[in-house]
Order: structure tokens, then C-alpha cells, then sequence
């Protein structure tokens, strides 16, 4: 197991090397002078020059490469070009409110997910079997970006309701903190729960189908204690694995929500180094994001080990 | 019903053997699939209102011709957006760009997850071990985000769109496809195919490929819903299908924020459509899944 461990994430190393290759090649091939960009239509030439020397944007290539991992191991991500702040910086006050997105919705994706999954499976072909597996078919249908603009509308239209605006510190106001990530949260979760719901419902039901089930309840044992004992125990293997990706895929879900519900996030400073070519943050946070993403999904991946004894790495 | 006599069902095989039609059995699956069935119809007449969008839109979705921001009514079924366009026909021909992005990124995709599959699996060595650290460093990032990193290089039209959300499913096609070549390579068939002396294009194409189609097609179709979700997503933040060619998702964003209050029409509508084509493809894939390959379930 631990050399298992150890041996994976070494091959972390090499996949993001070449993510960050990729990304730091590719930026460069986006038409568009980042010099220009940043400093507006009054700048002159020499404006630029300058620009480009104190970004270092006239060395060659690999040479800005190198000195951005050395950079970054003395944990400097970059400099924005277009917002004089470092991403390091960026992060650390934009971290704390994606996490917190992220969180909530991985919460509500457990208490819906996991317990309608188990009660669609349980009264496998009843009409709140069949009520939960449309919602579910539907939760993965409906787009998060049109459900979270009805979230916002809907309730603006009824009852004059919007969400608190601007930043509403978890430490400055608790409940408020809450009320203004009660609507992303269900937003991002909505898609996130049916995933969670479709697989309880027919990991419980290829469980519920074993002979140690029947076994069980031909010894006498209550429903009950079938269920929670014999069932879910085996069933929740799979479940937890896969709520482990689905933390991974919120990730990708919180770039849609931050800009829809305008939390001043993570997602949203992509975004926003995406419209205006600000190169050294997309680089910076693609690395951050990869090693996050890549780092949950091995988290994922050993915890089969742990969860399940029969599986054994090697 | 057995899963091999579900895909001789589809597939027809074993012809010889004198049974019930292939009508009967189509008749059968339907019964046993309705929600499948309703998917299918769902994007059936989804594709007919793309191809004869221009006849089926009574106005020109981009002529600004009437009064801005109108409910809908006899004359503007869906109302006007905040320009004075008739939302029914940008409904309408929305649904072109959603089906021409998400079919053809969801073939780019799938060609080419299954070649990478194919390689990979069946010569495993070296070129596996290239493509799959290619296929890591593509899937070091959700879906989502890989799509915005190659807009953000490549730029966005439907063209560049298509290529984007193709390449972008690629890793995850190539990685099922990869897994499942590995066992084929073992069987008998492609030992003797080998020892007639095929060549190993011969035993990929005409030996392996056919034997993984269900599989493949199984995949491809439960991808379809997905591919047509970023491209919509992807307009929807503005980097997606550029205006004013309609498009589900760009107008949802924008303007369509903006007077969300006195038009949740400019909302409502295309939103609608576009969960509309995803639920159709959807039970269609699960459909599909369960039909032609149960081993696939609880992928």
C-alpha cells in the first residue's frame, strides 16, 4: 500500500511537468501582446518595452520556464500583468470562498444523494422509485448555469427576494455567510446528488441481489438490520470512491457558479485572467488546480484500499 | 432476458436460427425501454427542427424587427429579447448550433479516444506508455476547465468549438477503451487472426474494432448530452459560439442577466430547450447501455 502510495505520486511529477509545458507553450501562441493589454491604448512603445522587461516576456521560452518552477518553489505562482497582484495573493483571499462552495455542496450532495438513492433502491419499482429516478435523469439534464439563473430569478420575481451582494465574511455574519451560499451550493449539488443518487440506487441494488443477502434474511434477521448491516456496508464502497471525483468535477462546476452568483472565487479570477490574457495567472492556477485535482483523485484511488480489504495494490 | 440475447436482439446475429422477426424484437426492447424510446422520439424531432430550422422559425433570429422585451404572445411565441428579436426562432435555431457542436465534438472524440484506445491497448510498450502520460496530463483537470484552457489558445469559433470539446473527451474515451482492448487482445480470435499472419492494422480493424463497437457506441452516445452541455456552457461564459449566431447558452448569459427581472422569458426558454435535448440524450444513453451492453452499468 505504501509503496503503492509513494509510486503514484511520484508519477504525479512527470504528468504535471507536462501539463505546465502544455499551458505555458500554448499561452504563448494566443495572438495578442499581453504588454498592450495590460497597459491600455495610451501606452507608448517604450511603455512597453518596459512592461515586457519587468515581466521578463522577452526571455525565451524555456528560460521563462525555468524561472517560473524556481519561482514557484520559493512559492511565488506569478504576478498578474493585469492586476499588479501576485497569485499567491489572489489565492489566498479568493481560496477560502470556493472551499467553502465547494463544502456545502459536497454536503448537500450526501444528505440527498445518498439516502433517496437508498430508498429508490430499497422500494425498487415504486412510485418513489420511480419519482427519485426522474429527478435524478432530470438533475443530470438540467445545465447548472440555466438552473442557477432561475434560482436567482425565480425568487426575485415572487417575492422581491436576492441573495446578500458583495462579501459577506463567514466571521462577520455567520447566517448571512450562509444565506448568501445557500443558492450556489444547491446549484452546484443539484447535478452532483443525482450522479450521487443513480449510483447508490444500483450499487444497493447489485448488492441487495447477493446470496450472503438472502442468507441473512433466511437466518431470521429483521429488514432493518439486513439493510444497514448487510447491505449498505458493501454498497457505500463505491458511493464514497465516487463522491471522491465528484468533489474533483465541483471544482470544475464552482468556475460556472462563481459567475453566475458573482462570488469573488477561485473560478471566477480564471475566468477573468481567461478574458483578458493575463498568461501568468492562468498558469499559476492551472498548476494549483491540477495538483488539487490530481491529488483528490489519488486520495480517491487509495481509498478502495481502505474501504475494501479484498483489494489489494501491488 | 439474457445480455447476450439482448445484443443478438440488436445486432441480429445468428440469423440462421429461425426466430421472431427483427421487427419483434425491436417491438420488445421498445417495450422494455420506454423512457429510451422517449429519448429517442425527444431527439428524433430535436434533429428534424435543427436540419429544417430555417422553414420551421417564422422570423430571422438575428433581424432586430420588433419592440424590445415583449411576453410572449400570438406574434412572438417565446417574446422578444432585450434587442427586439424574436426568441422562438433563436430557440429554433439554436438547436443547430447545440446538435452540429455536441454530435460532431462527440465523434471528433470518440474516433479519437478509440484510436488512442486501440494503440495503446493493443501495443502496449512504449507508445501505451506515451499516450496514456498524454491522456494524464488531459485528464489533470475537469472537463470544463481543459475546454476553457484550449478556448482561451485557440479561440472560439463553432469550428474550433467542435475541436475543443472533441479533444477534450478524447482522454476519457481512450482510457474505457483502452482497458477493454486489453482483454480483447487475449481472446482466441485475434490469436488465430494472428497466426494466419493479418497484419496488426488487419487485426485492429477488422478484428478488434468490430468486437468493441457496442461498447463504443454505448459510450459514445451517453457522451452526447455532456458535449452539447460545454459547448452550451462554455457560450453561456462567453467563450463559446460568438454572437449574434444563436446559441442556447450565450443567451442565457448577458443581457439575458441583465433583464432577468422583466423578461424571465429571455431565460426560460432556451434554458428549457437545452435541458431538453441533455434529458433526451441521456435516456437514450442509459437506453442504449442497458440494451447493448450491461457491463458498461455503473460506469
Amino acid at each position: 500500500m505504501r509503496t503503492y502510495a509513494l509510486r503514484r505520486l511520484l508519477l504525479m511529477v512527470p504528468v504535471i511537468i507536462l501539463v505546465t509545458i502544455l499551458v505555458a507553450s500554448m499561452m504563448r501562441l494566443v495572438p495578442g501582446d499581453p504588454a498592450a493589454l495590460a497597459l491600455g491604448q495610451a501606452a507608448t512603445e517604450a511603455d512597453r518595452e518596459k512592461f515586457r522587461e519587468a515581466y521578463h516576456l522577452n526571455d525565451s521560452l524555456p528560460v521563462q520556464y525555468v524561472r517560473w518552477w524556481s519561482d514557484v518553489f520559493q512559492g511565488d505562482l506569478g504576478k498578474s500583468v493585469v492586476h499588479r497582484t501576485t497569485v499567491t495573493d489572489e489565492l489566498r483571499t479568493r481560496l477560502p470562498s470556493t472551499i467553502e462552495l465547494l463544502l456545502y455542496s459536497l454536503f448537500l450532495t450526501i444528505i440527498v444523494g445518498v439516502p433517496f438513492g437508498v430508498l429508490s433502491a430499497i422500494r425498487q419499482n415504486s412510485p418513489p422509485d420511480y419519482l427519485i429516478r426522474f429527478l435524478s435523469i432530470a438533475g443530470l439534464s438540467i445545465p447548472s448555469f440555466w438552473l442557477g439563473r432561475l434560482l436567482l430569478t425565480l425568487p426575485a420575481i415572487w417575492w422581491d427576494y436576492l441573495p446578500p451582494l458583495g462579501k459577506v465574511g463567514i466571521t462577520d455574519d455567520p447566517l448571512k455567510n450562509l444565506e448568501q451560499y445557500l443558492l450556489p451550493s444547491i446549484t452546484l449539488a443539484a447535478g452532483a446528488s443525482a450522479g450521487i443518487m443513480r449510483l447508490t440506487r444500483s450499487s444497493v441494488l447489485e448488492i441487495m441481489r447477493n446470496d450472503y443477502i438472502r442468507t441473512a434474511r433466511a437466518k431470521g434477521l429483521n429488514e432493518r438490520t439486513v439493510i444497514w448491516r448487510h447491505v449498505l456496508k458493501n454498497a457505500f464502497i463505491p458511493v464514497v470512491t465516487v463522491l471522491g471525483l465528484q468533489a474533483a468535477a465541483l471544482i470544475g462546476g464552482a468556475v460556472i457558479i462563481e459567475t453566475i452568483f458573482n462570488l469573488q472565487g477561485v473560478g471566477l479570477l480564471f475566468i477573468s485572467s481567461i478574458f483578458n490574457r493575463d498568461y501568468p495567472v492562468i498558469q499559476g492556477l492551472v498548476l494549483f488546480l491540477s495538483v488539487i485535482f490530481l491529488t483528490i483523485n489519488l486520495l480517491v484511488d487509495l481509498s478502495y484500499g481502505l474501504l475494501d480489504p479484498r483489494i489489494r495494490y501491488s | 432476458m439474457s445480455a447476450a440475447r439482448q445484443s443478438r436482439a440488436i445486432f441480429g446475429a445468428h440469423e440462421d436460427i429461425s426466430g421472431p422477426s427483427r421487427w419483434t424484437k425491436l417491438r420488445r426492447v421498445m417495450r422494455q425501454q420506454p423512457l429510451g424510446v422517449f429519448g429517442a422520439i425527444v431527439i428524433i424531432v430535436l434533429i428534424l427542427v435543427a436540419i429544417f430550422a430555417d422553414f420551421v422559425a417564422p422570423y430571422d433570429p438575428t433581424d432586430i424587427q420588433f419592440k424590445s422585451i415583449q411576453s410572449p404572445n400570438g406574434t412572438n411565441f417565446f417574446g422578444t429579447d432585450n434587442l427586439g428579436r424574436d426568441i422562438f426562432s433563436r430557440v429554433i435555431l439554436g438547436s443547430r448550433t447545440s446538435l452540429e457542436v455536441g454530435i460532431i465534438a462527440t465523434v471528433i472524440g470518440t474516433v479519437g479516444g478509440a484510436l488512442v484506445g486501440l494503440l495503446s491497448g493493443y501495443f502496449g510498450g512504449v507508445i501505451d506508455m506515451v499516450l496514456q502520460r498524454i491522456m494524464d496530463a488531459l485528464l489533470a483537470f475537469p472537463l470544463i476547465i481543459l475546454a476553457l484552457i484550449m478556448v482561451a489558445v485557440f479561440g472560439n469559433s463553432i469550428e474550433k468549438l467542435m475541436m475543443v470539446v472533441g479533444i477534450a473527451i478524447i482522454p476519457g474515451v481512450g482510457r474505457i477503451m483502452r482497458g477493454i482492448v486489453l482483454s480483447e487482445r487475449q481472446s482466441l480470435y485475434v490469436e488465430s487472426a494472428r497466426a494466419t499472419g493479418a497484419t496488426w492494422q488487419r487485426i485492429m480493424f477488422r478484428h478488434i474494432l468490430p468486437n468493441v463497437a457496442a461498447p463504443l457506441i454505448v459510450i459514445a452516445t451517453s457522451l452526447l448530452g455532456g458535449a452539447v452541455l460545454v459547448e452550451a456552457a462554455l457560450s453561456f461564459l462567453g467563450l463559446g459560439t460568438p454572437p449574434p449566431t444563436p446559441s442556447w447558452g450565450a443567451d442565457l448569459s448577458g443581457s439575458a442577466s441583465t433583464y432577468f427581472r422583466h423578461a424571465p422569458w429571455m431565460v426560460i426558454f432556451p434554458g428549457a430547450a437545452l435541458s431538453l435535448v441533455v434529458l433526451g440524450f441521456n435516456l437514450l444513453g442509459d437506453a442504449l447501455r442497458d440494451v447493448l451492453d450491461p457491463r458498461l452499468r455503473n460506469r
